[in-house]
């Protein structure tokens, strides 16, 4: 049991990002999901327990709940401004990488929830599964079950996926890890 | 067709990560080396374990920044008690201190004897990072939200332009209240900043007229932001990657907004 260092929360930061994109599915959904576990958990001192990264996980999975439900009160028409700049600074340098990451994030973002936060959770963030399950509020037996679904679902999509030529960026880039 | 309940899928799952332990690999291996089926789901869990290790994309620098910001704050609100102790000790001349430096930065940054924030300094606060969750929707105002300053509420945009409210913060800068609720869409986020107290000098940029009221078109902190008076106080709409059209558009909405929450 130990206090929250919030110095050390920032090293997290690239991982934890990564993850929200995986849950939510967009980049700017992700900065947001991030950005609002930060407030949260650095609003007051907290005392921890666990790892400080299963700790941000269980800290952003209840910042999705808590998202979810507040979108679910709010009827939404459909959006229509179309003259936002669409440009993505980064994608102009690396439209490769950031086209592979894209696609493997919208296929986790796409899984069950259930599915989708283990996935998450061991395969993103790097939590063992005693974390990951502590992290979720879920038996370690029920998380090696839920990833083992995820991963499979995610390896039939981009082994399976009809691409034209040469086939999506992230399988392209599996072809090529495989081939090492 | 695979039948899920025949395959040891927590193993497989272990063996591709390498946390399966030592003395129950070897067994495994056996299996799957005479099962063509089990080598195949270890060969998509073994891909999919690749894969997402190897992602490395990095958080965008205007993230790390917000939460630098936060981490930041916290850590010097935080510190541990004995560095209070020798704090304390100091806490009188340090604080004189400080509190001239930021007289003295106020004083700058306004450009003059002045401590009214600038439309800048509001900007600024309009591209910084949100320190509270955004304000509800107002049940009586289905376009506004439940956050007033000087009368104005703040608008709410996701039902008419897909704009959600995503945060809010509230500064203080020279007596006056600066309250900023930010918005996001599409990947990109402005803030919306209202200044309490009377309208800040304004000038520079682009003008818009539009009916009575002027709007001030400009570009700061690498940003657009758009000035404009309402009901007496200073608005400010800033974003980055925003152009200034855009802005524009949600600023004429709110002054629609506004005028029928009040009539």
């Amino acid at each position: 049991v130990r206090r929250l260092d919030p110095k050390s929360l920032g090293q997290h930061l690239d991982v934890l990002y990564r993850a929200a994109w995986g849950l939510c599915g967009s980049r700017e959904d992700a900065e947001d999901l991030v950005q609002e576990t930060y407030a949260r958990v650095l609003a007051r001192p907290r005392v921890i327990r666990e790892d400080e990264r299963a700790y941000l996980m269980r800290a952003m999975r209840n910042t999705f709940y808590s998202r979810l439900r507040t979108a679910s009160r709010r009827p939404q028409e459909a959006a229509t401004l179309e003259d936002i700049e669409p440009a993505d600074p980064r994608a102009g340098n690396r439209p490769d990488r950031a086209a592979e990451f894209g696609e493997i994030m919208q296929a986790i973002s796409e899984l069950p929830e259930d599915f989708r936060l283990a996935i998450v959770a061991v395969d993103v963030l790097g939590l063992s599964y005693g974390e990951a399950a502590k992290a979720l509020d879920a038996r370690e037996a029920t998380i090696t079950t839920r990833l083992y679904r995820a991963r499979q679902r995610i390896a039939k999509q981009f082994d399976d996926s009809p691409q034209s030529g040469e086939g999506s960026a992230a399988k392209r880039s599996l072809t090529v890890k495989e081939n090492r | 067709m695979t039948d899920q309940s025949q395959l040891p899928e927590a193993e497989l799952a272990a063996l591709a990560d390498g946390s399966l332990p030592a003395d129950r690999r070897a067994q495994l291996r056996a299996r799957i080396e005479a099962s063509p089926e089990l080598a195949a789901a270890l060969g998509e869990q073994e891909r999919t374990v690749t894969m997402l290790r190897a992602l490395d994309e990095p958080a965008p620098a205007g993230l790390r920044d917000r939460v630098r910001e936060m981490t930041d704050g916290a850590a010097q609100t935080r510190g541990p008690r004995r560095a209070a102790r020798w704090r304390r000790s100091l806490f009188v001349p340090a604080a004189t201190a400080l509190a001239v430096a930021v007289a003295a930065l106020v004083v700058l940054l306004s450009g003059g004897g002045s401590s009214s924030p600038t439309v800048l300094q509001t900007a600024h606060l309009a591209l910084a990072a949100a320190t509270s969750p955004a304000p509800s929707e107002d049940p009586a105002h289905r376009d506004l939200l439940r956050l007033r300053v000087g009368g104005i509420a703040f608008p709410y945009y996701g039902r008419t332009a897909g704009w959600e409210a995503t945060g809010a913060r509230t500064d203080t800068i020279g007596g006056r209240r600066v309250v900023t609720v930010f918005y996001t869409a599409r990947g990109h986020r402005i803030g919306y900043a209202i200044v309490s107290g009377a309208p800040l000098p304004a000038g520079g940029g682009t003008l818009v007229t539009r009916g009575d009221v002027t709007y001030w078109l400009q570009h700061a902190h690498g940003a657009e932001l758009i000035t404009w008076r309402q009901a007496g106080h200073t608005c400010v709409i800033a974003g980055h990657r925003v152009i200034p059209r855009t802005l524009l558009a949600l600023a004429f909405a709110e002054e629609i907004q506004a005028a029928r929450a009040t009539s």
